[in-house]
């Protein structure tokens, strides 16, 4: 950097508590400027991505469920298979999704026979198609835009994923550092302030300070998940297992079910499933139903139990409705509960609008952060060189030209 | 002289805006945005179109064993992938179709079951051999097999790098 721009505050002589202050600030800086639009666009993104439901929710009504009558309760999920195969014959039903609000349509993942697989909104009340996503769907845009800048994955994890978790680490250094040059930063939890009428150098840095303060414990939330993030790439490029990716298990030959075609063979209901699941669990509210991919595979109920970041699962055998395993929350390995709870903690879409409305307000205080950060430091050297150009004009008037380079 | 002026202006211009430099990492996804839409129209459209298409009987259900693509792309894994599609009507009578590479000697070593949308099932096989055999299930309990020799069934294959 050029002399002119450099900051004016130098250590005063005989104080180190000033000279580690304006260490810790160089080092803040010199975390956020080089990377402070790049970061800004992340948390922009990620703010939108947050709520990319509810925007769906808003622009397509499909996606909505709205109830036929006043108090008219939602439909079995058997009957609600029913009604797909009537309207959607041949279809192949592979997975329900159960929003956490009951404002959504269930998303149901079907298998077509002519290929392909389509992602049907349906009324849980009725059991109607009401609509299904498109080739281009807006939701996985924004969060694939966010995640990995819309690079492709091919052999491993995406470029762009692993571009996008390493800014973590700036991320979190910047909020460490940030700490350490707010002197006494508590205090102004209590009395916060914000200057309008004093310039914009002193208004970006309030506000910056600010958010700052508020977002402290969202900063360290979305640091250290998308630290992991990158971990999880580094591990599972590298042939590692990931928790959270076990297979259902298998069943034996002799316990498939047998019958003229796939339709006819007994099944056990969907319903009969979950209530087997709900009995292995204290606290369980269905959240997805995994159908066998083949036939000797089992059927998958999860549900949020009394940690909702973490699925508690339900595997069954869907001929004899045995309960073949289960993932409890106890016991599962700290690591693996850690792991697990990384990206719902990251998105915040296990409690319902209010959490994701929380997230998008913190993320989009975390964009102005980056940005405010940014102006904080050109308004200060824009100011430190009107000072010097000012000073030095007073000690040589009659020189306009700076001096020729020897 | 004009160029070696504005040289130095764009050097004085860097200097002065440097930071804002990762403003440009927004056109990475604008490069990327027309590959990714032909991803997701390719996985809206149930997966690429087949590269070659053979057709096997295996008991009384003719199926068509397609490769997707070809295996010597850079990248690719060592398996050999192929994609089951049953006649429409056989397709709710088999319960598994399961895929092994191997010698005529080993017909009876257990292969891969085949998994996903009955109506058109995706199953990658790893192994050195001369044939491929292909053994389909039905629901009522009937078990038939049927093996193809592998330059037939997938010529791509012999040439992969393994």
């Amino acid at each position: 950097m050029p002399l002119e721009t450099q900051p004016a505050t130098r250590p005063i002589a005989g104080s180190r508590k000033k000279g580690r202050s304006a260490l810790w600030l160089a080092v803040h800086g010199w975390l956020g400027l080089p990377i402070w639009a790049f970061l800004s666009f992340i948390c922009l993104t990620g703010s939108i991505a947050t709520v990319s439901q509810e925007i769906m929710w808003l622009i397509e009504p499909a996606t909505r469920a709205n109830q036929p009558a006043p108090g008219a309760g939602p439909m079995s999920y058997d009957a609600i298979v029913r009604r797909i195969e009537e309207q959607a014959p041949g279809s192949w039903i592979m997975f329900i999704d159960i929003p956490v609000k009951r404002q959504y349509a269930l998303e149901v993942y079907v298998g077509r026979q002519e290929g392909g697989t389509r992602t049907l909104y349906v009324n849980p009340y009725t059991g109607a198609i009401q609509g299904q996503r498109t080739a281009f769907d807006l939701r996985e845009f924004l969060r694939e835009l966010h995640g990995w800048l819309l690079i492709p994955f091919t052999t491993g994890y995406s470029p762009g994923w692993y571009i996008v978790s390493a800014m973590s680490i700036p991320l979190l250094g910047s909020l460490v550092s940030g700490l350490f040059v707010y002197k006494k930063f508590w205090r102004a939890i209590l009395k916060p302030r914000l200057r309008l009428r004093q310039g914009a150098r002193v208004f970006w840095g309030d506000l910056h300070r600010l958010f700052g303060l508020w977002s402290v414990p969202f900063i360290a939330i979305i640091g250290v998940s998308a630290f992991w993030f990158l971990l999880e790439a580094c591990l599972s490029d590298s042939g590692q297992a990931i928790p959270g990716e076990e297979e259902p298990p298998t069943i034996e030959r002799q316990e498939v079910g047998i019958g003229a075609d796939r339709q006819s063979v007994p099944r056990i209901p969907l319903q009969q499933a979950i209530d087997i699941a709900r009995r292995q669990f204290t606290v369980f509210t269905p959240a997805y139903i995994e159908l066998p991919e083949t036939a000797y595979q089992a059927l998958t109920v999860a549900g949020r139990g009394t940690y909702p970041l973490v699925f508690e699962i339900a595997y069954i055998n869907p001929y004899s409705g045995e309960l073949i395993g289960t993932r409890h929350i106890a016991s599962r390995s700290a690591y693996a509960l850690a792991a697990e709870s990384m990206r719902p903690l990251h998105t915040g879409d296990f409690a319902g609008l209010w959490l994701k409305l929380v997230y998008c307000f913190f993320g989009l205080l975390l964009t102005t952060m980056s940005l405010s950060g940014m102006l904080i430091w050109t308004k200060r050297s824009a100011q430190a060189s009107a000072k010097y150009l000012k000073a030095r004009r007073r000690a040589v008037p009659d020189q306009a030209l700076p001096r020729a380079v020897e | 002289m004009m160029a070696f002026r504005g040289f130095r202006g764009l050097k004085a211009l860097l200097r002065r805006h440097w930071v804002h430099l990762g403003a440009l990492a927004v056109l990475v996804p604008i490069a990327f945005f027309d590959s990714y839409n032909r991803i997701q129209a390719d996985i809206f459209a149930g997966g690429k179109p087949a590269y070659r298409s053979i057709d096997v009987v295996v008991g009384p259900w003719p199926i068509q064993l397609q490769e997707v693509e070809p295996p010597w792309q850079a990248g690719a894994s060592p398996d050999t992938s192929f994609r089951l599609v049953p006649c429409m009507a056989c397709a709710d009578e088999i319960r598994a179709i399961s895929v092994g590479i191997g010698d005529t000697a080993s017909a009876d070593a257990a292969g891969v079951t085949a998994e996903g949308n009955p109506y058109r099932l995706d199953v990658s096989v790893a192994g050195a051999g001369t044939v491929l055999w292909i053994s389909a299930e039905g629901w009522e309990g009937t078990s038939y097999r049927t093996s193809v020799p592998l330059p037939v069934a997938a010529p791509d294959a012999l040439h992969a790098p393994r």
